[in-house]
């Protein structure tokens, strides 16, 4: 039976031109969104490059001055160009975010959050972030990328495919026909569903692959990333496909089915989604960061205010890999090369309990709507594409510590040199720590929740649209 | 009268559908939670910003110290919401609230509450605005996509011709009466949008703003019932009828918008915020159009001032040097400042025009812009603030660098707190509704034109298309 209804679904379907059009279109625009993340992307990479370039031509003016003293003034940088303290001002070290390959299928927060920092000793706790410079109204109207196609289009198209299935066969009087002949109605309503299922499952690998392809130009795209993301891709097709079979069940009309169906998608793509929005905004606002801007600039002074012994007394404590380097005497005074650095040390210290207050709201407010997104099928996925793209909000905070990790590395490098008063050697500007551009691979099992979840709704949904069937009458 | 006739028999067979209750009450529940969403979060907004306000201007007036900390101390300034935002959000979100003043540096309107929070806010919001633009457009659509195709399934087209119904009184009917349902549904809210918006309003405009925002909403649902109804007209079923409609809805209301933004984004490219903030950077430190670098520009600078002086040293000056050329150095960054924010403005003011035209073939785009327009939470706006806030900021930075200048040749200068108390609170002012008109005139010419189309579309299928058969 599977197979004549399969036979016969696909002479229905070689002649009807709409489907064949529309599939294709649903192709096109998949295609398009490829190539608009990729576009994104390699635009990406390509100001990256540009980042690099212009700190080789900053580091190459750096070690040139050594050796320029063709001017008094030019004399004078080429007995600063080694101070550890111009080589943190002229020199600030680059930490760049190296893009994922998913991240030109799913861009996520790439064009809102910094992918680049530029590392000093210390840490400005007012200063903006380096967000990408982009247009506001781009940004309030969405990125146009595979993970948007597959999230809103491909139901839209499954609603188109699969909404006349049952009241087509009523409409055109075959139902009764089968019934007489003793045919199970459910089963072949489920066959034609299946039909349209092996279509729109050839259509989701063909724009997977192509997007697979398109991502490998920026990086390898490993076992590991293929499988998640097809894995939470086919999972969210049969929740649709679940979706598509409740609503056949209860044997409506075409137009009623066809609305019905596209409630469901009104509901779970922008009720919901604005739903859980307003219910944040409302309950877990985002702060603003006054209070923060204040308590640093206040700190800053009563730091500055403070009695340089204490200063260098809390330094020491708090940094004991330099305690040979205590000098009481100078360590008293305003001019001693503890001072600045124990300032540093300790306004950031006392400003970052301050900012991990403020974070910790912020946080609350993303863990609210990591939770409530997990139960909305289209959230779900955005944040598990988003999640293997590397270009969700998480994934900017890991690349945030790992730049504060390595501020700290550069800090103590530099302070190697700067609080034993040496300055540093031509050669010497070759042995910079460098930044670990390295990022944790995607791991399968770390989706592994999100589709079983999936498969649940759609199992859920499935034996739902079962029971209605049997109960509802032609 | 005909087309009375056709109108009153409409409302009456929508009155005795549950359906239109159905889609009444969803609309009114939505419309409601949206308006105290928007309440709400304009009232925390409101407060959070009047809080801030009142810290940074106590820490202010509280200060005692050398001019030249103070413009280091600086202070903050936020964009105040409108009341308009009760109604429409537009890219508040992703426009940044705080402008950090300060001492040598030009700032951006940073932190969005956008960076704050993670992908599901791109789904988008339960405003007012998105009810208005894009679910009541799916009420008109279940309401009348089977406003004509019905009365041919049913056979009673033949009928009204019987009793004398022509095309155009047929057509003119079921948009007059459809259109009449949508208002009964729509009218209480509006009327109760301007009881909360209305009383205690004192800035310039705003009732203009809120009128214009209204029409322009009834103009949109004109256009979509004559739209829904022709397409009635048209189609071979109502099942036909409503898939059309659907479709038209999907793509002009969802897919367009993401992917001719990012369209348009791809054709005009931006520089990279390290591009910016380097010719920023290289643009003072190296002299723009030819100057000289920032060390010989100063030296240059000190020349220039000892001989307007007739001074042989800095000690004979009258003035201290630091204020004036720290003021002489402010001048010359802001300069650099606005000429290459200023290139990047100007990109985006032309990817915002290129989505204006779009508004030409959109409907929902145009009013889209216009609603963000008129609640003054579009690009241009944000420009408007930020542009005032650079005004403020330079005025601010001057005051202290002249007051340095004059005062501060004695060492150790600290001013007087009166410095610090007099010194102008910033006050947005909200750009007046011609400037605001003329910002969106292509929404509005685009929203005016499919006016017109939809009465010329409605005289041409009157009289020269067959659809009574």
């Amino acid at each position: 039976m599977l197979s004549a209804i399969f036979k016969q679904e696909w002479l229905l379907f070689r002649r009807q031109k709409a489907e064949i059009t529309a599939l294709v279109l649903f192709m096109l625009i998949g295609m398009l969104s490829i190539r608009t993340g990729y576009h994104s992307i390699a635009l990406q990479s390509t100001q990256t490059d540009s980042i690099r370039q212009a700190y080789q031509t900053d580091l190459n003016a750096a070690l040139a001055r050594f050796n320029d003293t063709a001017t008094p003034a030019k004399k004078a940088q080429a007995r600063h160009a080694g101070m550890p303290q111009v080589i943190n001002f002229r020199l600030p070290q680059n930490v760049i975010l190296v893009p994922r390959p998913l991240s030109a299928l799913s861009l996520g927060q790439s064009d809102i959050q910094p992918f680049y920092h530029q590392v000093k000793t210390s840490i400005d706790f007012t200063a903006p972030p380096n967000v990408p410079v982009s247009n506001p109204s781009r940004l309030f109207a969405g990125n146009f990328d595979l993970s948007f196609v597959l999230i809103f289009l491909l139901p839209l198209f499954v609603i188109a495919f699969c909404y006349p299935v049952y009241a087509m066969e009523k409409e055109a009087g075959t139902l009764t026909l089968l019934m007489v002949q003793g045919a199970s109605i459910q089963r072949i309503m489920i066959y034609k569903l299946l039909f349209r299922l092996l279509i729109f499952t050839i259509v989701l690998m063909i724009l997977n692959l192509a997007g697979f392809l398109a991502a490998s130009l920026i990086q390898p795209v490993t076992g590991s990333e293929v499988i998640s993301w097809t894995g939470c891709s086919f999972a969210y097709l049969l929740t649709w496909f679940a979706i598509a079979y409740l609503i056949i069940s209860f044997k409506r009309s075409a137009p009623v089915t066809a609305m019905a169906m596209a409630g469901v998608w009104l509901l779970l793509l922008i009720l919901i989604p604005s739903a859980i929005n307003m219910y944040l905004s409302m309950k877990y606002p985002i702060p603003l960061r006054d209070a923060l801007s204040s308590f640093d600039r206040h700190t800053g002074e009563e730091v500055w205010a403070s009695p340089p012994r204490v200063l260098a007394d809390s330094f020491f404590r708090y940094n004991p890999q330099y305690a040979s380097l205590k000098d009481p005497a100078k360590d008293s005074l305003r001019t001693g090369k503890i001072f600045i650095v124990a300032y540093y040390d300790l306004k950031e210290r006392k400003v970052k309990r301050m900012a991990e207050l403020f974070d910790q709201e912020v946080q609350q407010h993303n863990e609210v709507a990591a939770r409530l997104s997990r139960w909305d099928p289209p959230l779900l996925l955005q944040a598990a594409f988003n999640a293997m793209a590397g270009t969700d909000r998480n994934s900017y905070l890991q690349f945030n510590d790992k730049a504060d990790q390595f501020r700290k590395t550069w800090r103590d490098f530099l302070y190697g040199f700067q609080l034993t008063e040496t300055s540093l050697k031509p050669a010497e500007f070759h042995a910079f720590p460098v930044f670990d551009t390295k990022r944790a691979p995607v791991r399968f099992t770390n989706h592994i929740p999100a589709i079983l979840l999936l498969l649940c709704i759609s199992i859920l949904i499935t034996l739902w649209g079962h029971f209605t069937f049997k109960k509802s009458a032609i | 009268m005909k087309w009375l006739t056709v109108a009153k028999k409409e409302i009456r067979s929508a009155f005795r559908d549950k359906l239109f209750f159905l889609l009444a009450g969803i609309i009114w529940v939505l419309l409601a939670v949206s308006l105290w969403n928007g309440y709400t979060s304009f009232e925390t907004a409101k407060q959070q910003r009047t809080a801030a306000e009142k810290l940074f201007r106590e820490e202010w007036d509280e200060l005692e110290t050398n001019p030249h900390s103070a413009a280091h101390f600086g202070t903050y300034l936020y964009k105040p919401f409108s009341v308009l935002t009760l109604i429409d959000n537009g890219l508040n979100n992703y426009t940044g609230t705080a402008y950090h003043v300060e001492a040598h540096k030009q700032h951006d309107v940073n932190y969005s509450t956008a960076q704050d929070t993670d992908s599901q806010l791109r789904f988008g919001e339960l405003t007012v605005a998105s009810v208005m633009q894009l679910l009541v457009p799916l009420l008109i659509i279940f309401l009348c996509f089977s406003g004509i195709s019905r009365e041919k399934e049913g056979g009673t087209l033949r009928m009204l011709r019987i009793q004398g119904i022509d095309q155009r009184s047929l057509l003119t009917g079921k948009i007059i009466g459809n259109y009449a349902l949508v208002l009964m549904i729509l009218f209480p809210f509006f009327i109760l949008i301007c009881t909360f918006i209305i009383p205690g309003q004192q800035q310039n405009g705003t009732l203009l703003r809120v009128a214009m925002l209204l029409l322009s909403y009834l103009i949109y649902f004109f256009i979509l019932v004559a739209v829904v109804i022709f397409i009635s007209a048209f189609s071979r079923s109502s099942p036909v009828a409503l898939l059309a409609n659907l479709s038209i809805w999907f793509i002009l209301g969802i897919i367009m918008p993401r992917i001719t933004s990012s369209l348009v984004e791809n054709g005009l490219e931006l520089p990279s915020r390290f591009e910016l903030n380097r010719k920023i950077s290289e643009g003072y430190t190296k002299g723009l159009d030819g100057d000289k670098g920032a060390i010989e520009r100063y030296e240059d600078y000190k020349k220039e001032v000892m001989a307007r002086y007739k001074a042989d040293s800095v000690q004979q000056l009258p003035v201290n040097l630091d204020g004036l050329s720290m003021q002489y150095g402010e001048d010359y960054n802001s300069r650099v400042y606005k000429r290459f924010s200023g290139e990047v403005e100007q990109l985006i003011l032309r990817q915002q025009r290129r989505l204006q035209y779009l508004g030409i073939i959109n409907p929902f785009m145009a009013v889209q812009q216009l609603s963000m327009g008129a609640s003054g939470t579009d690009y241009y706006h944000h420009l408007a603030f930020h542009h005032q806030a650079r005004k403020y900021r330079d005025n601010f930075i001057r005051t202290l660098n002249m007051d340095l200048a004059i005062n501060g040749t004695k060492s150790g200068y600290k001013a007087g707190n009166d410095l610090y108390r007099n010194m102008p609170a910033f006050n947005y002012r909200i750009p007046d509704i011609d400037t605001m008109v003329s910002w969106q005139r292509y929404p509005i010419a685009a929203l005016t034109g499919w006016l017109a189309v939809v009465v010329l579309l409605l005289a041409f299928i009157s009289n020269h298309m067959k659809i009574l058969q």
